[in-house]
C-alpha cells in the first residue's frame, strides 16, 4: 500500500539494508534514502518545531528540506539528496532533533 | 503623508533608537512622528548580534552606562503587547590563549569596580561546567549574569506598536529630504512625502547621521563599520547561553559575528573575510562544524571614533538633538528615557559629557 | 584554476548548448554544474546502480537529452567540467565561490553565463504541506531517475503540459493516475493548436501523451483545480473543483477523490538567485514565471560580461533554453575575440529561427497556464504559508496589517522566509499576499532581499575556504 519501487524495464544494483528508527529496511545501490523510505511505505519524516506536523518529500530537489533527517547522527540531512549506504543510520527527526550521544 | 503635518518631536531613523525614542516620548505626551526611510530595523538594527553587552563596554563610565540600560530591559519587554525573547543569564567570553586569559584577570577587576556589576573569573573547568560544548582548548574566561541577548527583530515591532498606541505617528519609506532651519532652531523636517512643521528633531539615523546632520550644517563624526553576521540552519540545543560572538536561539538557529573593519557603506558580504573568525568559533564551539550557513549578511555599525555614543544637541542649532552610536539594542531603553527627559524637562537625567559632540573638536555649524 | 575565460554555471540544456557552441568557436570553457553528471533536471541520468533493460521506460526527453549529451560528449576533453560543485556566492568583482567535495574556493571568471534553471512553483493550499503532497517535477524526479512511485492513486493537480508527461510516465511505470485536473480551460487550447503550427516534433509528443492518458483510461478535467489535501497524517483525499477564467472554485462544484498522492505543478520559477547578487538588472513577468533578469537579443544582462540562457532567465522549457544556450556561447565567444560578428550571426541564425517558432507556441502555452488571480486565494488563514516557520496565512496578514515598507520588514517581523529554503517556498506566493493587500502590482514590491549562501553550506567549509589569491 503506497508508493512502491517501479518494476518494468529497469535493473537495480546491489541491495543492502539501512537502519531507519531502529528498523531494517532494503534499499539498493544509486537510490536515496527518501526513494528507500518512500519504497517500505514511509511518508513521515520528520516532525516540525512548532507545531509538531508531520513533513514529508515535497519538492523532490533538495531545495525545501522537508524530507530533513538525521542521517548518521547528522541533523538536518536531506533524506531525497543523500544515497543510501550499507548499515547507514536513519532517524525521524523530531523538531530541531538531537546531537549525537544525546538521549 | 495624509493628515500630519506638524509635530511636537520629530525622530529621523526606525533603528533600536529611533523606536524607543518614539516611544518614550509619546508616553510622555510629546506628539511624536518617527520618519523611516524604508521599514524598521532596516539597518544596523536589524542585522546584529542581539547582545545586551554590559562586559564589552569601557570605559567605567560606559559600562556603568549600559548596565543601567541593561537592568531597564525587563521592565521595558513587560511594557509591551508580546512575548519578546530575553535572556540575561551572562554571555561567556572565553579564551585559548593564556595572554588573553590574563588580560581577562585585568577586565574583570576593572569591572568589579562599576557599582552593582558582578564578573566572574572562570576556569577551564568551571567553563565547561557552564557549557559543556566548549573544546577541551579553552583554558578559562570570565562572565557576568548583566549580559544577555535579546530577539531584536521581535523588539522593533513590539516597540513601534506601544508608540503608535500611546500616540507616535511612524511614517515608513519616509525620507528626509531638507531640514528647515530658521532664526537659530528648527523649524520643519522635509521628507519625499511632504513637510512636517517641528521645533524638535532627534537624528537618530545610524550610519546616516551624519547626511542629516549635513542638512542642519553640523559635522558629526560617524563612519560606517562593516561587520558580518552568520546565520546557521537549525540544530539541536548546544549552548545554553551565549560565549563569545556565538548565540543559538530558541529556534536553534546560531548567529556568529563578527568582523570589523572599514569599507565605506558597501555591505556587500566577503567570503575571504569570513574564514578567521568562524574557524574561531568553530575552534571554541568544535560542534559547529556539522552546522550548516544559512546565510550571511553585513550591517555598517554607525562608528564615532572613539567608540563611544554621541547623545548631544547640536550647538547653534536650537532643537536639533543626535542619537548615535553602535550598540543601540543595548542603550534602547536608557536611550528613550534620556532624550525624552531631555526634551521633556530640559535636561537628561545624567551627565552626558563624554557623549558630547565637540569631544572631537569638530561639529561646529559650518 | 583561478580564473575562467569562459565560466558556465549550469550544464543542463542551456548550460550544455552553451559550452558546445563556444567551445566550438575556440573558447576555453569552463563548466559548474552541482550534480554528478550533466543533464540538468530534464536530462537527469540515472545514478549508477541502475540499469535500464527498457529505454522506452525513461522516455522521449531522455533520448534528446542523450542527443545533445552527446554532442557535448563531442568537445568534452576541450572543456574544464567540475561536478558536484555548488556555486554559494559571486561578487561584482567578477568572482564567485562555490563548494565542491567538502571545500569552498572562490574563482574569477572573465565572462559568465548563468544557466541554472527553474523550480517548481510553490502554491500553498489546505493541505499542501501533508505527507504525500509532491510537486510535479519532485513526482517526476521520483518516478524516472529513482525509479519509484510516488504512491498507489495518484493524483495530478496544476496546468501545462509537464503533468500530461508525468501522467505517461507513471502508467508507463505500472502506476495508477487516478485523474489529471488542469486549470486551463479549451478556448486557450484552440489558441495553442495555431501557436503549435510547424513544431511537429511537440506536435507528436503532445499527441503521444494525450493519446498515452486516453488509453490509460485516466480522466482529464479542465477547468478544474485541487482546493484541499486531506488525511490524517498524509493524504488521504483530495478535493478538486471546477474554477472559472480566473481560477476561482465555482461554488457547489466539490469533489473528493481517495488518493494517497498528489502532485502539483503550476509551473515553474526561475532560479534568479545570482543573477540577483551579480546585480543584473530584473522586470517582474508573470508568463515567464515571475522575477527574471532582463536580457539583450544576445542573452546578455545588465551587467557586462554576465549572460543568462534558460529557464533561469524566463522558463520557456528545454527546447527554447537549448537555442538560448546557444546564443549566449556564441555571443560570449564573440565578445572574447574568437569569433567576427558575421562569423557569430552566422552561427546564432538556425538558433534565432527554431527560437522564433518556439516563442509562438510558447505564449500560446503561457496563455493557458499563466498563473491567474484564484490560484494565490486558495489558501485560508490557516494555511500554512511558509513552510519552515510554520507561518500561516492569517499570522502574514496580521504582519501585514502593521504596515509594511516592503518585503524584508515584512521577514524582519515574521521570520517568513528566514527557514532553510531560504525562501523559495515561500517567497513567490508572499509577493502575491503582499501585492494583493496593496492592491498593487508584484512588479513594484522589493523582494526578498538576496543574500549569499545561495543554498545552504556547511560551516566547516567556508571557515576554510580559499579566495582567488590561495585556489
Amino acid at each position: 500500500m503506497g508508493s512502491r519501487r517501479v518494476e518494468k524495464g529497469v535493473r537495480r544494483g546491489r541491495a543492502f539494508e539501512i537502519e531507519v528508527d531502529g528498523r531494517k529496511i532494503i534499499a539498493h545501490e544509486g537510490e536515496t534514502i527518501g526513494s528507500a523510505l518512500l519504497a517500505a511505505g514511509v511518508r513521515t519524516l520528520r516532525h516540525t518545531v512548532k507545531r509538531n506536523h508531520p513533513r514529508g518529500i515535497y519538492c523532490g530537489i533538495g531545495l525545501c528540506y522537508e524530507c530533513a533527517m538525521i542521517i548518521n547522527g547528522v541533523p538536518n540531512t536531506r533524506a531525497c539528496q543523500t544515497l543510501a549506504t550499507p548499515g547507514c543510520r536513519v532517524e525521524t527527526q523530531e523538531g530541531l532533533g538531537r546531537l549525537e550521544g544525546e538521549r | 503623508m495624509g493628515d500630519v503635518k506638524s509635530a511636537d518631536a520629530v525622530v529621523i531613523g526606525g533603528g533600536a533608537r529611533g523606536c524607543s525614542i518614539a516611544l518614550f516620548l509619546a508616553r510622555a505626551g510629546v506628539r511624536v512622528v518617527l520618519v523611516e526611510r524604508r521599514g524598521l530595523a532596516d539597518m544596523a538594527t536589524g542585522g546584529n548580534g542581539a547582545q545586551v553587552n554590559v562586559t564589552a563596554k569601557e570605559p567605567d563610565y560606559y559600562t556603568a552606562m549600559s548596565l543601567r540600560s541593561a537592568r531597564m530591559y525587563p521592565e521595558f519587554l513587560a511594557s509591551l503587547d508580546d512575548e519578546i525573547f530575553l535572556q540575561q543569564e551572562g554571555i561567556l567570553h572565553v579564551t585559548t590563549d593564556p595572554k588573553e586569559l590574563e588580560g581577562f584577570r585585568e577586565r574583570v577587576t576593572a569591572r568589579n569596580e562599576v557599582p552593582g556589576l558582578q564578573c566572574t573569573l572562570l576556569d577551564s573547568r568551571q567553563a565547561r561546567e557552564i557549557l559543556p560544548a566548549l573544546s577541551p582548548e579553552v583554558i578559562g574566561g570570565y562572565m557576568s549574569r548583566a549580559d544577555g541577548i535579546v530577539d531584536v527583530l521581535k523588539l522593533i515591532p513590539a516597540v513601534a506598536r506601544a508608540a503608535r498606541r500611546a500616540g507616535s505617528v511612524i511614517l515608513k519609506g519616509t525620507e528626509v529630504t531638507r531640514i528647515e532651519v530658521a532664526g537659530g532652531r528648527v523649524r520643519a523636517v522635509v521628507t519625499n512625502q511632504g513637510a512636517i512643521a517641528t521645533p524638535v528633531v532627534v537624528n537618530a539615523a545610524g550610519v546616516h547621521v551624519p547626511h542629516i546632520g549635513r542638512m542642519v550644517g553640523v559635522s558629526i563624526p560617524v563612519d560606517p563599520e562593516h561587520g558580518h553576521m552568520v546565520i546557521s540552519q537549525p540544530y539541536p540545543r548546544m549552548i545554553s547561553i551565549p560565549t563569545q560572538y556565538i548565540s543559538q536561539w530558541p529556534n536553534g538557529t546560531f548567529t556568529i559575528g563578527t568582523t570589523n573593519r572599514k569599507a565605506g557603506y558597501d555591505k556587500r558580504v566577503r567570503p575571504d573575510w569570513l574564514p578567521s573568525f568562524l574557524q574561531n568559533a568553530m575552534r571554541i564551539l568544535p560542534g559547529l562544524r556539522n552546522v550548516g550557513i544559512l546565510r550571511v549578511f553585513a550591517h555598517l555599525r554607525p562608528m564615532p571614533p572613539d567608540r563611544l555614543p554621541i547623545y548631544d544637541r547640536a550647538p547653534g542649532v536650537d532643537g536639533f538633538y543626535i542619537a548615535v552610536g553602535h550598540s543601540g539594542i543595548t542603550l534602547a531603553p536608557l536611550t528613550g528615557k534620556i532624550f525624552t527627559d531631555w526634551i521633556v524637562s530640559g535636561k537628561p537625567d545624567m551627565d552626558l559629557t563624554p557623549y558630547s559632540l565637540n569631544r572631537f573638536s569638530v561639529g561646529s555649524r559650518n | 584554476m583561478k580564473e575562467a575565460e569562459l565560466l558556465i554555471l549550469g550544464s543542463g540544456p542551456a548550460g550544455l548548448a552553451a559550452a558546445i557552441e563556444a567551445t566550438r568557436a575556440g573558447a576555453r570553457v569552463a563548466v559548474l554544474d552541482e550534480n554528478a553528471r550533466p543533464g540538468g533536471q530534464i536530462y537527469r541520468q540515472l545514478n549508477s546502480g541502475f540499469s535500464v533493460t527498457d529505454p522506452d521506460v525513461l522516455g522521449h526527453d531522455y533520448e534528446r537529452g542523450q542527443e545533445l549529451l552527446a554532442e557535448f560528449g563531442s568537445i568534452a576533453n576541450r572543456v574544464e567540467y567540475l561536478d558536484d560543485a555548488l556555486v554559494w556566492d559571486i561578487s561584482p568583482d567578477r568572482e564567485l565561490a562555490f563548494l565542491r567535495r567538502e571545500e569552498s574556493k572562490s574563482l574569477g571568471y572573465r565572462t559568465l553565463i548563468i544557466a541554472v534553471g527553474a523550480y517548481d512553483r510553490p502554491v500553498p493550499f489546505p493541505g499542501w504541506t501533508l505527507p504525500g503532497v509532491f510537486t510535479a517535477g519532485g513526482g517526476q524526479r521520483l518516478v524516472k531517475t529513482q525509479q519509484v512511485l510516488p504512491g498507489e492513486r495518484i493524483l495530478l493537480a496544476g496546468t501545462g503540459p509537464l503533468q500530461l508527461a508525468v501522467a505517461n510516465q507513471i502508467t508507463d511505470a505500472g502506476g495508477k493516475v487516478e485523474a489529471i485536473v488542469e486549470a486551463g480551460n479549451i478556448d486557450s487550447w484552440m489558441s495553442l493548436a495555431r501557436g503549435a503550427w510547424g513544431q511537429w516534433t511537440l506536435i507528436a509528443d503532445a499527441w503521444r501523451y494525450w493519446s498515452g492518458i486516453r488509453k490509460a483510461g485516466i480522466p482529464l478535467w479542465r477547468e478544474h483545480i485541487i482546493v484541499e489535501a486531506r488525511g490524517d497524517g498524509r493524504v488521504e483525499e483530495a478535493v478538486v473543483a471546477r474554477v472559472d477564467e480566473n481560477w476561482r472554485p465555482v461554488p457547489g462544484t466539490q469533489r473528493t477523490l481517495a488518493v494517497d498522492a498528489v502532485c502539483v505543478g503550476y509551473g515553474f520559477v526561475p532560479s534568479v538567485e545570482l543573477t540577483r547578487l551579480a546585480g543584473c538588472e530584473h522586470r517582474y513577468e508573470p508568463r515567464l514565471g515571475g522575477w527574471v533578469p532582463t536580457r539583450g537579443d544576445n542573452m546578455e544582462t545588465s551587467v557586462p560580461n554576465i549572460y543568462a540562457a534558460g529557464d533561469c532567465a524566463g522558463v520557456a522549457g528545454s527546447w527554447v533554453a537549448i537555442e538560448e544556450g546557444r546564443i549566449a556561447g556564441l555571443a560570449a565567444a564573440r565578445a572574447l575575440g574568437y569569433l567576427s560578428v558575421e562569423d557569430a550571426a552566422r552561427r546564432m541564425q538556425p538558433s534565432r529561427e527554431r527560437l522564433a517558432g518556439l516563442l509562438r507556441l510558447r505564449q500560446a502555452l503561457d496563455e493557458i497556464s499563466v498563473p491567474r488571480p484564484g490560484l494565490y486565494e486558495l489558501a485560508t488563514d490557516d494555511t500554512i504559508v511558509c513552510r519552515c516557520e510554520e507561518l500561516t496565512l492569517g499570522e502574514l496578514k496580521a504582519a501585514l496589517a502593521e504596515d509594511v515598507a516592503d518585503l524584508n520588514e515584512v521577514k524582519r517581523i515574521t521570520r517568513v522566509g528566514m527557514g532553510n529554503c531560504q525562501g523559495r517556498m515561500c517567497g513567490p506566493a508572499l509577493l502575491e499576499i503582499l501585492a494583493r493587500h496593496r492592491g498593487i502590482s508584484p512588479a513594484d514590491i522589493t523582494y526578498l532581499s538576496p543574500r549569499p549562501p545561495i543554498r545552504p553550506v556547511p560551516m566547516a567549509a567556508v571557515a576554510a575556504h580559499r579566495g582567488v589569491a590561495q585556489a
